[in-house]
């Protein structure tokens, strides 16, 4: 049986009829069909799926689609296209914090909720806050690093 | 320091991926979706180590609505594959080896269906006595895995030995035995390491396509286009050109994608079903079904002069090959070339045996054999050191090989760094030869790697556009950020900015040869293509200015745009003027190169790492660590970096946490709970530096990067564990568990 569901995606209404079993990760790349959220272990212990619901960071895969009903969900996409990144995503490339980039996603809405509740954060806050999103190819010194200078862009742009 | 005169190379460029990446665009291989109608396809897996195949009865499956395909052995012509020995099937026949081996595959409709009509496949198994150790294949009494091994057809390099030994592979040098008897101490010691997982972030994934002309379109996360296209099509016995493999953006590869996996399933599926199939491992799959880093027993015998010298030294390792023989056959193949360490040692034999168990195929993961070989070299450096009263640091500065050292394997070893990485490291760290501890239960240990970098054979080409800027078109996908460095290479030849360069990925049936993209070779292999590409439209171009500049192509350069006569900034002509030119005439331009299989350079690298140990628990914290890297010339120094950083990270994650364990004959942590890969809070401060001298081969004397950072972790850490507290733990991983024991024992 499917159930109607209506969400605030990246700003947009996105609306479906849904299993109940449905993840809110296979809801927002097979129904809305945005595939920058990952899909690493759907376990909740990489990160790769990690998007912001009501601005709170979470392993979209342990989260049913309809528990997201009527909330707002953003995703990398929502953070910024390719043309106008984010300060978070450019002080990324700028860091050569990316490699592959398939973690890439759930480390900049790791980031983004970090500065959003912290936005000077010191270098413990960072570690912790991204000690949910695994990634296997940086060793993490340059997303740590990217993270200092996402703060600092953000603050600056701020002024 | 080498000094860069240069626009390009060199240049801490941003990757050119970054924006597609960092806005969620890059495409994967599970975020295809091809037009109309796709069917999710997945694989039935045998749940046995060891059985034989009875029967297969699908035809409860079949009846699932929802259910469009099921495919077989039966669907699949009768072929044995495999890339070094063809040895296994796209579809297990009647023996299934290892927990996860390949039975039947079904698509469907929905992901959910296809998981239901699984269950619904009857296979009627009769199990066989599993060989889960590497030891216990070797016994006289064990099971045959491939009983008609000595039918198999060697493809490459593998040296089948009988039994369940899948390569034999043996060098020397001198006398060990004699020169032993003559030492004046001999040391023994058995070092092991378990398997390892490559971990990557995204599971392999594909998508079959069954073409209208009957050929077929396979888009895979792989690492090696051209080598699975060609066991792809050798599993559906069609030659070739009928199958075209589209790589995708890969999510972490590290060695372990480079094996087949479940691409002729997909398409043997869509052949069936009339629609393109895509599967998609889940994480469990994964571990169970990827090709990990073999486990190692290595037994090493050193003989040492009072003087200070290593006289002889002899290894013999044993790897767990798992049920296949995939990299594991490649990594006995290579190691007595680089198992001799980075020492110059007269009298040395290395004996390397491969065998099969009923594990996932080992294969390659990063320098394959590099961490393991050095984790038993430089302990025992560092143990020797100690025993016989030496400063650990002189005793290596006293036997590193020379330039020009003649390796057992006979090549002779150029640009040898080592003296020189070793030195880096130690004004990196601020090393101190004084062991004295720090502080109670901290320490500070070194060590010095080396490996291999290489070669094989790859093809590009560079189209001019008419504008001037230029394209360049490679069949090689782009794991370490190696298509900026390809392009910062385009860009310094032709002297044009980054953003005049494109670096375009094409599929095996638009793109010449590439080499797969691994073994720290594309730089060089693809780079040295792409450099004769380049100069290759520069020759053309020049011969196209004889006429205009009045002047031979000896006395042109390329100046923004312009071709100009050296020295003489006034006489020059515009690029664009001359491609106009060339299509009046000669035609567009558009340049090729090659490069053939090359000889391996060797590389090496000093690591050091600070440790605290709690001897109540044995919890290793890793206060910090440095690492020097001899790298050629960086092309692009802040790739070079992350590949150092991202090695170390996986480098303490084999040393301290890291290992599949079978309990029962099965793999008892299938998951990142369990198999515990490091986090950001396992990663101490890193910092590195870079020894650059031009390699006398390679794009401007660049050398392969990605493996050999890896290769001195394990060492450095269990030797900081050492000064730490005095024991030493000779099997990775270094668990708690372990540690606190052999702290135990000695107390």
């Amino acid at each position: 049986m499917k159930h109607p569901l209506s969400l605030n995606l990246n700003g947009d209404m996105a609306e479906n009829l849904v299993e109940a079993r449905t993840s809110l990760l296979t809801f927002i790349r097979e129904s809305a069909g945005l595939t920058g959220t990952k899909r690493g272990c759907e376990e909740g212990e990489c990160g790769g799926c990690a998007v912001l619901l009501d601005g709170r960071l979470v392993d979209s895969c342990l989260i049913l689609a309809l528990e997201a009903q009527g909330k707002t969900v953003t995703t990398v996409e929502g953070l910024g296209d390719p043309h106008h990144l984010s300060p978070v995503q450019s002080a990324f490339a700028e860091s050569g914090a990316s490699q592959c980039g398939f973690c890439i996603p759930g480390m900049l809405l790791a980031t983004t909720a970090l500065l959003d509740r912290e936005p000077d954060p010191d270098e413990a806050s960072i570690r912790e806050a991204i000690s949910g999103n695994l990634c296997r190819c940086t060793g993490y010194t340059r997303i740590v690093k990217a993270i200092q200078l996402a703060a600092k862009l953000k603050h600056d742009g701020q002024n | 320091m080498a000094a860069h005169t240069y626009n390009q190379v060199g240049k801490p460029i941003p990757r050119i991926d970054n924006a597609s990446k960092l806005a969620g665009q890059a495409i994967f291989a599970e975020d295809l979706q091809p037009a109309g109608k796709m069917l999710h396809g997945l694989v039935l897996r045998s749940p046995h180590p060891h059985a034989r195949i009875r029967s297969i009865d699908t035809a409860r499956a079949e009846a699932l609505p929802g259910v469009r395909a099921i495919v077989t052995a039966q669907d699949l012509p009768d072929r044995l594959v495999g890339r070094y020995l063809a040895d296994e099937r796209a579809l297990a026949t009647d023996t299934v080896r290892f927990v996860g081996d390949r039975v039947a595959a079904v698509a469907a409709d929905t992901r959910e269906v296809a998981q239901e009509a699984l269950g619904l496949i009857d296979v009627d198994y009769e199990q066989l006595p599993a060989v889960m150790d590497a030891f216990d294949a070797l016994e006289d009494i064990a099971p045959l895995l491939h009983p008609r091994m000595a039918e198999y057809e060697v493809v490459a390099m593998a040296a089948p030995a009988g039994g369940n030994i899948c390569s034999l592979n043996e060098l020397s040098r001198g006398d060990p035995e004699k020169a032993f008897a003559q030492a004046d101490r001999v040391f023994e010691e058995v070092y092991t390491t378990g398997m390892v997982h490559q971990a990557y972030l995204e599971p392999h994934a594909c998508l079959g396509i069954h073409n209208p002309d009957g050929s077929f379109t396979v888009h895979s996360s792989t690492q090696a286009p051209f080598q699975l296209r060609g066991m792809i099509a050798d599993a559906l016995a069609v030659s070739h050109n009928r199958v075209r493999l589209v790589p995708t953006e890969i999510g972490g590869g590290f060695g372990g994608k480079i094996s087949m996996q479940d691409e002729v399933a997909a398409l043997a599926l869509a052949r069936k079903s009339g629609y393109p199939v895509r599967i998609v491992m889940t994480r469990r799959e994964d571990f169970l079904c990827g090709t990990p880093r073999a486990g190692f027993h290595i037994a090493i015998k050193t003989g040492v002069s009072n003087d200070a010298k290593l006289i002889a030294r002899t290894l013999d390792i044993l790897l767990d090959g798992g049920a296949y023989a995939h990299g594991g056959v490649l990594v006995s193949w290579a190691l007595p070339n680089f198992a001799e360490g980075p020492y110059n040692i007269p009298h040395l034999r290395i004996t390397a045996r491969c065998v099969y168990t009923n594990k996932p195929p080992s294969s390659a993961f990063r320098a394959p054999g590099g961490p393991q070989v050095n984790f038993a070299i430089e302990s025992e450096m560092e143990r020797i050191a100690a025993e016989m009263g030496w400063d650990a640091v002189d005793f290596r500065r006293n036997n590193l090989m020379p330039d020009g050292h003649v390796s057992t394997s006979g090549a002779t070893m150029d640009c040898v760094m080592a003296p020189e990485t070793l030195d880096a490291a130690l004004a990196l760290s601020g090393y101190k030869t004084d062991q004295t501890r720090p502080a109670p239960n901290r320490g500070r240990g070194l060590a010095v790697g080396n490996w291999n970098v290489g070669g094989m054979a790859s093809a590009a080409v560079v189209k001019l556009n008419d504008d001037g800027s230029a394209t360049l078109l490679t069949g090689v996908v782009d794991l370490t950020g190696v298509h900026t460095a390809l392009a910062q290479i385009v860009a310094e030849v032709l002297d044009l900015a980054m953003d005049q360069v494109t670096v375009k990925t094409l599929d095996t049936e638009s793109a010449p040869h590439a080499t797969i993209a691994a073994g720290s070779q594309v730089l060089k292999s693809m780079g040295d293509a792409a450099l004769r590409a380049t100069e290759h439209v520069r020759e053309q171009l020049f011969a196209l200015a004889v006429e205009p500049l009045d002047a031979p192509p000896s006395r042109m350069e390329l100046h923004q745009g312009d071709v100009r006569v050296k020295g003489a900034p006034g006489r020059s002509v515009p690029v664009t003027n001359l491609l106009g030119r060339a299509m009046a005439t000669s035609g567009p331009v558009v340049g090729q190169g090659a490069t053939g299989n090359y000889k391996r350079m060797p590389s090496f690298g000093t690591h050091v790492a600070d440790v605290e140990v709690d001897p109540d628990t044995g919890q290793v914290q890793l206060t910090g660590y440095w690492a020097s890297q001899d790298v050629g010339i960086a092309v692009n120094p802040v790739a070079v970096e992350g590949q150092i950083h991202g090695a170390i990270v996986q480098g303490i994650g084999m040393t301290l946490s890291e290992e599949m364990i079978f309990h029962d004959d099965r793999l008892a942590n299938a998951n990142f709970l369990d198999y515990k890969i490091p986090s950001v809070l396992d990663v101490p401060p890193i910092e590195t530096v870079l020894v650059e001298q031009p390699a006398v081969d390679g794009p401007f004397g660049a050398k392969g990067i990605g493996e050999p950072p890896i290769v001195p972790v394990p060492a450095a850490i269990a030797n900081a564990i050492f000064h730490a507290v005095g024991v030493r733990v000779t099997s990775l991983p270094i668990t708690p568990e372990k540690l606190r024991k052999a702290i135990r024992a000695k107390a």
